[in-house]
């Protein structure tokens, strides 16, 4: 999951992001809960009690900044103490950015909240903490009443490496949950990939092929598994299917390889 | 009995100088103003001819009229079609008199011989409707009439062997006749009846009614009723002109939708041949017995295009409902049940006791319009298959889905709302449920369901019901259910009432329910969890149901903890950063609480009734869990390893004074998540917090505590 970088909230995620990467939280700042470019964690925290919107935003961009678990209680505290709408997204969005599973029971939480954008900022923080239990509350949220969280869930599960969510994401993908098909790729191993090939004479190849990109990009995939898809796409000799090997052939780095040779020879079997 | 001189009835008779088919003409002195009513002489008089000459039974004969248009004529005892013709564009639906069929056609009104089809007269409308027809054996009455009001004027027409015998013009509305024992009975000006000879056309009774509408005349089993909502016999005592001194019927069903009749009013313009007015019928007869008259099998039939409730006669009892296949078009109710002739070109005759049909005649006709004898007699045969109960017959009367019957749907919901059984709970919430019903027969199921107080056990289930996509099942309507928990005293719901609160899927407008069914059960442990949602949303209610339900789960906070609430309650309250009017809606409750801090707690707890819970209670094993698992529980659950703990905080590099304790337990305890802060301790705590058993909650959902490890002082 990657924290956006866009829309409102993502002046504060890039804020807080710069400062994390600069390496300019030393050990000694960090010791003392502070940041070069803000303040100490007490005192971010402390702006979290003020009435005012700004302060408060304030607070939660320095707890951010500070980058240590110290900011998560108070962030927590001051959630459940209820927020308006931006500013208790922009809390969850400083809580995915700091990245800590402690975080995990107040997203967790709100992963239930009426909003939907509350909702999907705090499994996209989910998939950013990685708290235990994290992928029973992704898989959950597969079954969300809103596409943009079922989304949302189905592609964290792929970035959590969740293998154990494979069942639920082909039962989120069989009810038009797209997005499954990405983290099925990268979850699938030899017996899911075929069960993502049988796909195929139900559904256009356009909607599985997310799917099979990542298979054929993943490194412990082996060779023979990939050889099989290609077999299997030549099976179905559509002018789809040269046009996406076409493309993939392009795309592999050892184009003269087993894999790409098997590709062309496919390719070759396909009246254009 | 006394002689009316009432001006307005002194409107002059006006006699037409000849027929237009060559009839002749009859006395000059029908409803003359110096005729004298409510004689019982002149009453004992006509009773004597009846008496003398009984009434022949009408032809068991059905007409109907198809879109072609075409008139056909079935013979319901023999099963037979008797004839079919086409006709002229049809203005009006046909109507029976005696040996002839008649229908008001563009060309006039065309009477056609019952049996063969063979035209007889052909009378021009004069700008006039066709309001009420009846014949006995060669005699046929017909009358004409522009409806009541300034100018009416009305036409009588007498036919003997299908030739006019007279036929007479009034300046005045008349109704629909019958005709018995060689006498017409002439319903006019909206309380009075004629009885006229039917060879002269001379007045010889007249009856005057003080204080019901006379508007049609009807023979049923050799008795004449008059009237229209109710209805008059015609016997010794009829000269009495009132209900109380007559024998007077009239069936008491309440309100129904359509304002529905016996037949078309034939003092209003007539209704067209497809009009709804014919699909829209309270069927039921007058019957005669030792002890005065009566609702025909005390039953009144109410049509409602497709559908039929059968209403006791005496206060609207639902007896069954029926849904038929296609619209009533004609019914008539008849010793033992109630013949419906339907646009499918089926005859049916639906059984009185219990709704379930005997076999039906089929005319194989699809008809537009349709005409059945008023006094038909029940046909042979026994009623087939199994009549379903009476809470499956409103259901399926209540779902059916055409968009014509959602008066009628509204009232099948009202009367399973006013159904004691649990069934009847239980057909609720499936109306309820179905988001696809029509908003009024949604609302009046929701409204039914709020209202219940037995079916707990349906309940239950449907709150155990979570909205998912991938399961495709939608939220329950978890607000009429709250109100029906509470009215049960269900505190067996609490638990899913919470968890239906925590979903977001539970619609906005359903909050406000359950927030008040929480406090009206008085169970104090779902305090903690509605100020929960008081503190997430009271800054973030963007709309209304969302700020409503804020307001009704603080309500519900004061009323659980009364006075206790108080500081929260204010805090909140004080939050600049509190949603337009909710603040001052808090500050109102901390008032009402500090004002009455008794009625604010309400003592719910005490007030719940152990009996009905006990019902609740059988459908769910007995819930000795908790609502939630509360920190004061997490406590004992860890005592036996609080030494070690503690340890964990000693030995700790940074040494903290204290560590939070995240949990995430699911529904049947077991731990989902330990979460420390700090997070160095996590593993040394998390392995000894795993090692504990802690128990489940009620809801069987999962939650989350907090809890604060201090290091030993």
């Amino acid at each position: 999951m990657r924290a956006q970088t866009s829309g409102p909230l993502g002046a504060i995620t890039a804020l807080v992001l710069l400062a994390l990467s600069s390496g300019l939280t030393t050990h000694a700042q960090a010791q003392r809960g502070s940041n070069p470019a803000g303040m100490r964690v007490a005192d971010a925290a402390h702006l979290l009690d003020s009435n005012d919107p700004d302060e408060i935003r304030m607070g939660i961009e320095n707890l951010g900044l500070s980058g240590r678990a110290t900011a998560i209680p108070p962030l927590t505290a001051r959630i459940e103490r209820g927020l308006p709408r931006p500013l208790l997204e922009a809390a969850v969005e400083t809580l995915g950015v700091l990245a800590n599973p402690a975080a995990g029971p107040i997203l967790f939480r709100l992963a239930d909240h009426r909003v939907p954008s509350v909702r999907l900022a705090a499994l996209q923080a989910i998939v950013s903490c990685r708290p235990r239990g994290a992928d029973a509350a992704l898989i959950e949220a597969l079954g969300d009443l809103d596409p943009r969280v079922r989304g949302a869930a189905a592609i964290g599960l792929g970035e959590l490496g969740a293998r154990g969510s494979l069942d639920a994401l082909f039962h989120a993908f069989d009810r038009g949950v797209i997005e499954s098909v990405t983290s099925i790729g990268q979850l699938a191993d030899a017996p899911a990939t075929d069960r993502l090939l049988g796909y195929l004479e139900r559904v256009p190849l356009d909607s599985i092929n997310p799917g099979l990109n990542e298979i054929f990009a993943r490194a412990d995939v082996s060779n023979a598994i990939k050889l099989r898809i290609v077999g299997r796409l030549g099976e179905l000799a559509t002018p789809e299917v040269r046009t996406y090997l076409s493309d993939l052939s392009a795309a592999l780095p050892d184009a003269g390889g087993e894999l790409g040779r098997a590709i062309q020879d496919a390719m070759s079997r396909i009246s254009e | 009995m006394k002689s009316t001189r009432n001006p307005r009835f002194l409107l002059p008779c006006l006699l037409l100088a000849a027929s237009a088919c060559g009839g002749g003409t009859a006395a000059s002195g029908a409803f003359s103003a110096t005729f004298p009513d409510n004689r019982s002489e002149d009453v004992a008089s006509v009773l004597a001819r009846l008496a003398s000459a009984p009434s022949a039974e009408s032809p068991a004969v059905a007409v109907g009229l198809t879109s072609t248009p075409s008139l056909f004529a079935y013979d319901i005892a023999s099963g037979h079609e008797l004839w079919t013709s086409p006709v002229g564009a049809p203005v009006s639906a046909p109507r029976l008199a005696g040996e002839l069929v008649l229908l008001h056609e563009s060309t006039g009104i065309v009477a056609r011989g019952l049996r063969d089809g063979r035209t007889r007269l052909t009378i021009p409308d004069s700008a006039m409707h066709l309001v009420g027809a009846d014949g006995e054996g060669p005699v046929s009455v017909f009358v004409l009439s522009t409806g009541a009001g300034v100018g009416a004027r009305s036409e009588v027409v007498v036919a003997q062997g299908g030739s006019v015998s007279w036929r007479r013009s009034y300046e005045q509305a008349l109704g629909a006749p019958a005709v018995a024992g060689g006498l017409v009975f002439l319903p006019w000006a909206t309380q009075n009846l004629s009885v006229l000879d039917a060879r002269t056309g001379d007045e010889l009774a007249r009856l005057r009614s003080t204080d019901a509408v006379v508007s049609e005349a009807r023979r049923f089993a050799g008795h004449v009723y008059y009237g229209r909502s109710g209805f008059y016999l015609l016997d010794a005592q009829a000269a009495g002109g009132s209900r109380e001194s007559t024998h007077f019927a009239s069936p008491s069903v309440g309100d129904l939708p359509g304002d529905p009749s016996l037949d078309a009013d034939p003092y209003r313009p007539a209704p067209s041949a497809t009009s709804a007015v014919h699909k829209i019928r309270l069927a039921w007869r007058p019957s005669t017995s030792g002890t005065g008259v009566g609702v025909q099998d005390a039953l009144a039939y109410f049509v409602f295009y497709r559908l039929v409730f059968a209403l006791e006669a005496d206060g609207g009892a639902l007896r069954w409902v029926s849904s038929l296949p296609a619209d009533g078009l004609d019914s008539v109710a008849s010793e033992g049940g109630l013949w419906v002739a339907t646009a499918d070109g089926q005859l049916r005759f639906l059984d009185a006791a219990d709704g379930r049909e005997r076999p039906a005649r089929e005319t194989g006709h699809a008809s537009v319009a349709m005409a059945l004898p008023h006094d038909l007699g029940a046909p042979d045969g026994a009623a087939q298959g199994e009549a379903l109960p009476l809470a499956e017959q409103l259901l399926a009367a209540a779902q059916n889905t055409d968009a014509r019957l959602v008066p009628a749907r509204s009232l099948a919901v009202a009367r399973l709302a006013a159904m004691s059984d649990g069934a009847a709970t239980e057909s609720l919430l499936s109306l309820c449920d179905d988001r696809r019903l029509p908003p009024p027969v949604r609302a009046a199921a929701c409204e039914g369901l709020a209202s219940r107080s037995n079916g707990a056990e349906f309940v239950l289930t449907a709150l155990r019901r979570h909205a998912n996509f991938l399961d495709q099942t939608e939220p329950p309507p978890a607000g009429p259910l709250g109100r029906a928990s509470a009215n049960m005293h269900l505190t067996a719901a609490v638990p899913l009432l919470l968890g239906q609160l925590r979903d977001p899927a539970t619609p906005a407008a359903d909050l406000t329910g359950l927030a008040q069914a929480l406090g009206e059960l008085g169970d104090r442990s779902a305090a903690e969890p509605l100020l929960d949602f008081v503190r997430l949303y009271h800054a973030d209610a963007a709309d209304d149901p969302t700020r409503n339900a804020v307001v009704a789960a603080s309500q519900a906070v004061a009323r659980l903890l009364g006075v206790a609430s108080v500081d929260e309650l204010t805090t909140l309250a004080a939050d600049p950063l509190c949603s337009p009017g909710v603040a001052q809606a808090l500050r109102d409750v901390i008032t009402s609480l500090t004002e009455n801090p008794a009625e604010a707690t309400g003592a719910p707890s005490a007030d719940a009734n152990p009996t009905d819970d006990a019902n609740a209670e059988d459908a769910t094993p007995a819930p000795q869990l908790p609502v939630q698992v509360t920190d004061a529980m997490v406590t004992r659950v860890l005592a036996p390893v609080e030494a070690q703990l503690r340890a964990c905080l000693s030995a700790d590099s940074t040494h903290p004074p204290s560590a939070r304790l995240m949990l995430v337990l699911e529904g049947d305890g077991a731990v989902r998540m330990v979460s420390t802060t700090p997070g160095s301790l996590q593993s040394c705590i998390e392995p000894l917090v795993r090692a504990q058993t802690f128990p489940g909650n009620r809801a069987d959902s999962r939650q989350q505590v907090t809890h604060t490890l201090r290091r030993a002082h």
